[in-house]
């Protein structure tokens, strides 16, 4: 469904090239749940970005190639992206609280994809907006469709969010770092959330986070990245247990664990010792 | 309900207030009315007699009392120079100037309201460059100036106008209208470079928030986004701005009635003062106090009901 | 929003330009090329030339001397305003923003009655109230904006008075006028003077504005106003004679203001 070859995204400064992105390349099918892992800075959100077509300023440029269902995005004209947006590819962000219109109401900012992309009647709408509340585990649909943001709690809104991104039925949803803005117990709801919308309706989602943990539980395969370089590909379990790079098993001893189950604690403790020394 | 009674109990204190202030300045203050009617040679027998006829021997409170109820009625005081009733003198006069600052209002929204979308739209390009020095220079320009550089190049160079020909609304509407759109638009234009500034920089501000990126995650494009979204949440700031605004106008068109020889309340609210006839200025001030605070208090309730956080 | 290069270019060419202007008007307190009242029917409404750089006016007076002394007058007039506007104003928002109780909700009530108004038609009032003339005008000015610069110092004491460093102070026992004016008040200076400029710009168009009408300053004091409701009937003939007061006017107005924007951008304002 999509293929990143050779993509790297620089920005020029007085004639030198600084780039954000050096150079990756990785592959996602049909309705896989692909975890983009790093910590900050490491390129994971301009990737993403990237792939949405929310990076078209005069700043930042970009090489290589995108190919998503046989097109190269990148030589894609704006009108040509927002075809796609909110279509075929959607996006979530990490911060619920601020990602809604404050004075427009719930259904109206849902249905927004519909009215860009569709003809549909109002009432038609109004039908799949509804729908898509339901599939978010709303309850009482009808009444959060006249609700305005600010009467809703930061969990409700990311549902609200996720709503909208899904209700045209994207191939691909992107969602950068949707769980790290919330609570604990929201977090595991919203998680389980998106693997039954992945399921149901075989939507890859692209899912971007610092936190391993939360990698672990959600995705099928992951890559790593540190300071715009692809470190590490592979099916989740396997990096996990298995990890091949250096860096990687430093994220994997970083994760806060009780000591004695953690397999790279001694490795990191000694690592610790090394430095201190 | 609650907070409109509130908020209508806190208008009709304000008006209070302003007819307390009102009646203290031109009926205490400058001295002794009956004075001023008789002349300085009248002797002390005939002012004191009009002084009891006019009742202003009676104690403060109740002149005051008088003085409203006889406003509320529609008494509105007796000219000193003219000896007419001040309603006569300014109640033809009212609608000129009501036409004038409701067609400023509307030029002000129409100039200002696509630039301010088009600067924020190309945001620190050339034109947006372009109109923040255009934008500086004529909000200095006095709206006066600005009413004779006009009346220079349109009205003597090419001839559009009649400088000074004013007809009034009772001979011919549309020609009475035609001659108002330049003194309006010369209220207008700095007014508007004003608000082009602010409204530009409040919807700036909104296309940098979060919001703005979630719809256009959805396909929508840059002008979309400006319209259906940084629009609305961008006007709420300025609508105390545009209430403002409102006041300032009717201020302005007292002095642009001079520049282009039109008879509004401006004209005779400026021979009052001249001549120190007080019933005639403090009509004009109560008159325009009302209006400014009714208007304020629109505008606030207006405010309330476009930013939905806030409590109508 | 503006970037680094608008920032710094608001408040250098305000300065600049204001600098300019006010050299121009000091100069013309204690000397002008001619005698602003002097009349010389030989050279009535004469084009700008090389001896009168801006005209004569149509009683042969130089249009550059009677600019430069009516912009005097403006000068005078504008800064007096804020003077008394400013200070009474700061006193009174410093008072009702950091006590804040009953004293602040009446005060403010009072104000926001009369701050509804446009300044201009208060100051209209009171002149016709005290009378006209160059003293009476600056001081209806002065009382008609001290409800603005009110407003605006209280909003920015109450913004102040829960900062930390005012708390400490509480705490440590300073004395209330010392926390209000040696500590909250520095705090507040960046948009306390982009306040007085803009009072500054608004004092000098209501003045114009008065003088133009004929009830501001009066002869033999000059004004640029009322040069120009005096210059209006011979827009055609000689229309130097409104043109240089009124761009006298302007880039003063544009001077100050820009001056205004440029310590608001530079020195922030803790916002």
């Amino acid at each position: 469904m999509l293929k990143v070859k050779g993509l790297s995204i620089y920005f020029e400064e007085k004639g030198k090239r600084q780039e954000a992105v050096k150079n990756i390349s990785f592959t996602m099918n049909k309705g896989e749940i692909l975890g983009l892992v790093g910590e900050s800075g490491s390129g994971k959100t301009m990737t993403a970005l990237t792939i949405a077509g929310l990076l078209k300023t005069d700043a930042v440029l970009d090489e290589g190639e995108i190919i998503f269902e046989g097109n190269n995005l990148l030589e894609f004209t704006e009108k040509e992206m927002r075809k796609i947006q909110g279509k075929d590819i959607s996006m979530i962000f990490q911060e619920p609280m601020t990602a809604l219109n404050p004075t427009m109401r719930i259904g109206k900012q849902i249905e927004e994809a519909l009215v860009l992309h569709t003809n549909l009647s109002r009432a038609e709408r109004k039908e799949k907006v509804l729908k898509a509340l339901e599939d978010v585990e709303m309850k009482h649909p009808d009444e959060v469709y006249r609700k305005y943001p600010y009467e809703l709690s930061g969990g409700m809104r990311q549902r609200v969010l996720i709503a909208a991104a899904i209700i045209c039925r994207p191939k691909l949803l992107i969602a950068d770092e949707p769980t790290t803005a919330l609570d604990v117990t929201t977090q595991e709801s919203i998680l389980k959330l998106l693997k039954k919308l992945n399921k149901k309706y075989n939507m890859g989602i692209l899912f971007i986070s610092h936190n391993l943990k939360v990698i672990n539980e959600i995705c099928n395969r992951v890559i790593v990245m540190k300071d715009g370089n692809m470190v590490e590909e592979g099916q989740v379990e396997e990096v996990f247990h298995f990890p091949k790079e250096e860096y990687t098993k430093e994220l994997i001893a970083a994760i806060p664990t009780r000591l004695e189950t953690n397999p790279f604690y001694e490795m990191w403790m000694a690592k610790a010792g090394e430095e201190n020394a | 309900m609650k907070f409109i009674t509130k908020k209508m109990v806190g208008l009709i204190i304000a008006l209070l207030i302003v007819s307390i202030l009102a009646f203290l300045a031109f009926e205490i203050i400058p001295g002794d009315p009956a004075r001023a009617i008789l002349g300085i040679d009248a002797t002390k027998s005939s002012v004191q007699a009009l002084r009891e006829e006019m009742g202003l021997n009676r104690p403060l409170p109740q002149r005051y009392g008088q003085w409203m109820l006889d406003f509320l009625k529609g008494d509105w005081g007796i000219s000193y120079s003219y000896q007419l009733p001040v309603r006569e003198l300014i109640s033809d006069k009212l609608p000129i100037t009501v036409v004038m600052t409701g067609v400023s209002f509307l030029m002000i929204l129409f100039i200002s309201i696509p630039f301010s979308l088009l600067c924020a739209r190309y945001e620190n390009k050339w034109i947006d460059r372009i109109f923040l020095i255009l934008n500086q220079t004529i909000m200095s320009i006095p709206s006066f100036f600005v009413g004779m550089i006009l009346t220079v190049i349109f009205g003597l160079t090419l001839r559009w106008f009649v400088p000074g020909d004013y007809i009034s609304y009772k001979d011919n509407a549309w020609e009475f209208f035609k001659y108002l759109l330049f003194p309006c638009l010369a209220i207008a234009l700095p007014r508007s470079a004003m608000t082009i500034k602010i409204f530009r920089n409040s919807l700036i501000e909104q296309l940098h928030q979060d919001y703005i990126r979630t719809a256009l995650s959805r396909g929508n494009s840059k002008w979309r986004v400006l319209i259906r979204h940084a629009f609305g949440n961008g006007l709420i700031p300025i609508v105390t701005f545009l209430g403002m605004t409102i006041a300032d106008i009717a201020a302005s068109s007292i002095v642009i009635e001079q520049v282009f020889g039109i008879p509004g309340i401006g004209r005779t609210l400026i021979s009052g003062i001249s001549n120190r006839d007080y019933p005639v200025v403090e009509a004009i001030v109560v008159w325009i106090a009302v209006v400014v605070l009714v208007l304020n208090a629109i505008v606030d309730y207006i405010y309330r009901r476009l930013d939905k956080r806030i409590e109508v | 929003m503006r970037n680094k290069k608008d920032t710094s270019y608001n408040f250098t060419v305000g300065l600049i330009l204001t600098g300019i202007m006010v050299f121009f008007i000091l100069l013309g307190m204690i000397w002008t090329p001619y005698d602003p009242e002097k009349m010389q029917g030989s050279l009535k409404l004469q084009a700008p030339m090389i001896s009168h750089i801006f005209g004569t006016d149509q009683f042969g007076r130089d249009v550059f001397s009677r600019v430069l002394t009516g912009a005097g007058s403006t000068l005078v007039i504008a800064l007096g305003t804020v003077l008394i506007g400013g200070t009474l104003g700061v006193i009174l928002g410093a008072i009702t923003g950091y006590f804040g109780g009953w004293l602040d909700e009446a005060l403010m009530r009072i104000n926001d009655a009369v701050a509804a108004f446009p300044s201009v038609l208060l100051a209209l009032v009171l002149v016709s109230i005290m009378g006209t003339g160059t003293y009476k005008v600056m001081l209806a000015l002065g009382i008609a904006f001290i409800p603005s610069f009110a407003r605006i110092v209280r909003g920015e004491f109450m913004r102040c008075k829960n900062e930390d460093y005012v708390v400490c102070a509480k705490l440590m026992g300073v004395s209330v006028p010392r926390i209000l004016f040696v500590h909250i008040l520095p705090n507040i200076l960046p948009v306390l003077l982009s306040s007085l400029t803009i009072g500054f710009n608004n004092a000098v168009l209501a003045e114009a504005g008065l003088s133009y009408l004929g009830i501001g300053v009066q002869p033999p004091d000059a004004s640029l106003g009322r040069m120009l409701s005096e210059a209006q009937t011979y827009l055609s003939g000689g229309p130097w004679c409104a043109i240089f007061p009124g761009m006298f006017l302007v880039l003063l107005i544009l001077g100050v203001g820009m001056l205004g924007e440029g310590i608001l951008d530079r020195f922030g304002g803790g916002r």
